[in-house]
């Protein structure tokens, strides 16, 4: 396919329309305060070349996209911690809707490569955002993981929680993710 | 390794996506594994180069310290961790009390002062990467330390960020310091050397000239006494200010003296086209320097290129490719099956012949990497080889993608490899070779020491450090012998759970039970009694270590191989014989010295270009039967978890030296290395610092000293424990906070 056909595949589908703000991506991703107690951050800033590298969405500058943001926050926990022990929640804010369409689309090739390996299976989740998708992976030994991103019109977010194995569920992530879609749903 | 798919696949997978993603995933016909082109990643400086570093410390566990300058106030009391930090003889050399980290490290003795000892590291200290030196002139028993001056760029600004240290020093004692700068927030870079005349002590600050011609060029404003251009290597300005690879990048450099072959005479360099011109006489050095780097461009990932200097490092020549080309790289479909995909080159040279090899890996490759070497005979001018020296299974690592989601998690990129248990970088990305110290002989032998994961698999990795030694000017190699003499057996399947030919895969398909504990980032010296030293981070002693335990109990996920020492090895070689290409099969008596029975000549021949997971040299190694004697360094395992932003990275190096004979000693050798004995994890009681680098995180750069052979005798404060449950969680003291900032 003629690369030009691609270009404008990615960046053409949409426009910014009063939209989200890239300014206020900061204030887009989940804070200790939304989480269960006991929860500390400790990575908090403008997403990095290393938040993304090796996945479909490395290029910072993609699909027209004007800034993001990171926030990682872990709990203390052992062998009978319930719930997410860490959390990665993030946000990607385009200039216009296909951007971040084009984004989460890229979301699902990395879950779909996974899938493929048979590192991952696919979970089903409907009601966030314009358009999401979801993924569990089950690691070696005893972690867990459940990886959700969605697209809400400009922006995509995501929200990644790792604990251990049969004692972390999608609704506890989906929980989470549903608080910061709301934090979405206010500023566009 | 496979190249980058690019624009247009990714374009077909992204149409593709949505009926994929609403059907079948068996759809996928050959998914973009674009990330397989990282396995030859970019340096550790570099990947963090635009995260901000913070801390809200303002004081921290300071173990390790021998020096006798004024010592801060301090309002904590030790914890048990710092107390068995302080046991044993290792000295810490970053003098610093900054609380960030120091990692990455090279060290050179001073041939003329043998008390002299110049080491650096990767230095945060600033707050961002740097590249710090320490100094001393009391055979290490006392440091003095400092940041590199910053070059100077055109614009009149400074290229503040820096790493990937090495320190030498020439015949004359003169000391050399060559490192990466770079910006964080563009893609401008460049390699440059600094240079001493003290001991280390004091450093010139590179300059990039600028100027309407060569014959008017200048470093900076009126009055700027330095040499245009002296100290500079190579430089390229971003052409659009925005990181983003638009322009070559360089890195992974590594700095080489020797002296300049029969016939070639020195030659000095104008600073912008670097054109041959006559050599001020009262700078030209004892010794030519070469200094060899990675550059990334779309014209390869990485090519590997050469520049000399005769001058001190005060000019230099014009950058040469020298990864040239063999069948081996034919995988890589570049023109003329050109090896352009390689990373972590290393010169050397024979002082008694100027004969100069370059080490390096390399990609171009249908699965597993492969380490090559080239050299030279004319002072760096022209190359022969590369000439493989063997594979270098660093595909099969543990990985995000493979399954190590935890990693990414806590920050780290999805195709860095990592260890079981833990999520620092991992990369063995640079390996080791040296030149034999002698004539005659022994003028054409070399050694090389490589770290893989070809007794692991990617859920339990298990990287051992494997010697080759070349007696024929590095046309045939003889190995793999392991250097670390604990267990480690053969994996029933090394590529369990992986996709062919791809660094991703499913981890969870491999049996949980490990084949042994890792080594890596090993350093192979020789001193001029043929005594090579390696040395090596090592988990051996870390048996035990629970599952679920430390600091990030998601990731702890196997039991033990999770703490981490250093070690060294030792074998001394008094004869040798030329080994050829025509041999093969068992090693010719002559040549065995520091040679695994299991070794043979040509270990590429016998596996095959692409060997799959079936049995290779190098498994199965007879622990009791292997030629190095190890030994345990450093005084304590520590938690890289505690290391660097989440436990991501500890440096990509670790170097040693054996040097000459210091007064009123036995000939020693100098182990220089990092450790995270100083590290505190974040959580209760101090959860609430919000940066990126979790509270009380840092490492700190030591050093030792021990006899060049023997098994490291003078040196018996180690113990050998096993874990010790105050490292495997060492919460961060209460009360260290900066009370001001909350």
């Amino acid at each position: 396919m003629p690369a030009v056909l691609c270009a404008a595949l990615v960046v053409g589908c949409g426009s910014s329309s009063g939209g989200i703000s890239s300014a206020d991506a900061k204030n887009l991703v989940l804070r200790a305060s939304d989480l269960p107690a006991g929860f500390a951050p400790f990575a908090d800033g403008p997403t990095a070349s290393l938040d993304t590298q090796g996945t479909a969405r490395a290029d910072l500058q993609r699909f027209g996209r004007q800034g993001g943001w990171v926030m990682r926050l872990k709990r203390e926990g052992g062998a009978s911690q319930t719930g997410p022990l860490v959390v990665v929640s993030t946000v990607d804010v385009f200039s216009g809707s296909g951007g971040a369409k084009s984004d989460l689309e890229a979301y699902a090739r990395d879950f779909a490569r996974q899938v493929d390996t048979g590192l991952a299976k696919r979970v089903a989740v409907r009601n966030l955002g314009d358009d999401a998708v979801a993924a569990r992976v089950a690691g070696p030994g005893a972690g867990s993981s459940f990886l959700i991103a969605w697209r809400k019109r400009n922006a995509t977010a995501s929200v990644t929680a790792s604990g251990l194995a049969g004692k972390l569920t999608l609704s506890d992530v989906l929980a989470l993710a549903r608080r910061q879609e709301a934090k979405l749903a206010r500023a566009a | 390794m496979k190249r980058l798919t690019g624009l247009v696949g990714a374009c077909v997978a992204l149409v593709a996506f949505l009926a994929l993603w609403a059907g079948s995933a068996s759809a996928i016909e050959d998914p973009p594994f674009a990330d397989d082109d990282a396995t030859t990643p970019i340096s550790g400086p570099l990947d963090f180069r635009d995260q901000s570093a913070t801390t809200n410390v303002t004081e921290c566990p300071q173990a390790g310290l021998r020096d006798t300058n004024p010592k801060p106030l301090d309002r904590r009391s030790k914890d048990e961790t710092e107390k068995k930090s302080e046991a044993g003889g290792d000295i810490r050399a970053n003098q610093d009390y900054s609380c960030f980290p120091q990692d990455e490290t090279a060290i050179d003795q001073n041939p003329k002062v043998a008390r002299n000892l110049l080491a650096g590291a990767n230095d945060y200290r600033l707050g961002w990467g740097t590249s710090g030196f320490y100094a001393s002139t009391d055979s290490g028993n006392h440091w003095y330390d400092g940041i590199t001056p910053f070059p100077s760029l055109p614009s009149g600004d400074n290229l503040d960020g820096g790493g990937d240290p090495v320190v030498i020093f020439d015949h004359d004692g003169v000391a050399y310091y060559a490192q990466i700068n770079f910006n964080r927030t563009d893609d401008t870079s460049g390699v440059w050397v600094n240079r001493s005349t003290n001991g280390g002590f004091t450093w010139t600050r590179p300059c990039v000239a600028t100027g309407p011609t060569e014959a008017a060029a200048v470093c900076g404003g009126a009055g700027d006494v330095r040499q245009p251009g002296d100290g500079t290597v190579g430089f390229i300005q971003d052409n659009d200010r925005v990181l983003n690879g638009s322009v070559p990048a360089f890195d992974k450099e590594w700095l080489t003296a020797g002296p300049r072959p029969a016939g070639v005479s020195a030659t000095c360099f104008t600073p912008f086209t670097h054109s041959p011109i006559a050599c001020n006489s009262e700078v030209i050095g004892s010794d030519r320097l070469y200094a060899t780097y990675s550059l990334f461009s779309a014209a390869g990932s990485a090519q590997i290129f050469l520049s000399y200097s005769d001058d001190q490092g005060r000019s230099w020549s014009a950058a040469k490719k020298i990864n040239g080309a063999g069948s081996f790289c034919a995988a890589g479909g570049r023109p003329g099956n050109g090896c352009e995909d390689n990373q972590g080159s290393q010169p050397t040279v024979n002082p008694t012949t100027g004969q100069l090899w370059v080490g390096f890996i390399n990609g171009d490759t249908t699965d597993e990497d492969q380490y090559l070497v080239v050299t030279s005979q004319d002072g760096g001018n022209t190359f022969t080889g590369p000439v493989r020296v063997d594979t270098l299974y660093d595909v099969n690592e543990p990985r995000g993608v493979n399954g190590r989601t935890d990693c990414v998690a806590r920050g780290q990129g999805s195709t860095r490899a990592v260890p079981t248990n833990s999520c620092f970088r991992f990369d063995p990305i640079f390996n080791s070779i040296v030149a034999d110290k002698r004539g005659g002989a022994f003028a054409d032998d070399v050694y090389a020491v490589l770290a893989d994961n070809r007794n692991g698999t990617i859920r339990n990795s298990n990287n051992d450090v494997f010697f080759y030694k070349s007696t024929d000017g590095g046309a045939t190699w003889i190995g793999p012998t392991r250097v670390n003499d604990d267990t480690s057996t053969m994996p029933a399947n090394r590529d369990c759970g992986r996709n062919t030919n791809s660094i991703g895969g499913n981890s969870a398909l491999c049996p949980a039970a490990g084949t042994g504990n890792d080594q890596f980032f090993p350093f192979v010296t020789i001193n001029k009694s043929g005594d090579l030293n390696v040395s090596f981070h090592d988990r051996r002693l870390d048996t035990d270590s629970p599952i679920g335990s430390g600091a990030w109990p998601a990731s702890k996920t196997e039991e033990g191989n999770y703490l981490v020492w250093y070690w060294g090895a030792q074998c001394t070689i008094t004869q040798t014989a030329t080994v050829t290409q025509t041999t093969s099969g068992p090693v010719p008596a002559g040549a065995k010295q520091c040679v695994a029975p299991e070794a043979v000549v040509n270990p590429t021949v016998v596996t095959g270009f692409n060997p799959g997971a079936g049995p290779i040299p190098g498994n199965g190694q007879n622990s009791s039967t292997l030629p190095f004697q190890n030994f345990q360094i450093s005084d304590v395992g520590t938690n890289w978890d505690y290391s660097f932003r989440a436990g991501l990275f500890a440096g990509d190096y670790s170097g040693n030296a054996a040097g000459p004979t210091v007064t009123g000693d036995s000939e020693q050798t100098f182990a220089f290395f990092t450790d995270a004995r100083n590290g505190r994890g974040s959580g209760t009681p101090t959860t609430t610092q919000p940066g990126r680098n979790p509270v009380c995180e840092q490492s700190d750069v030591f050093f030792d000293r021990f006899t060049a052979q023997g098994g490291g005798k003078k040196h018996a404060d180690e113990k050998g424990e096993k874990a010790d449950s105050d490292f495997l969680v060492a919460p961060c003291p209460a009360g260290i906070k900066d009370k001001k900032q909350g």
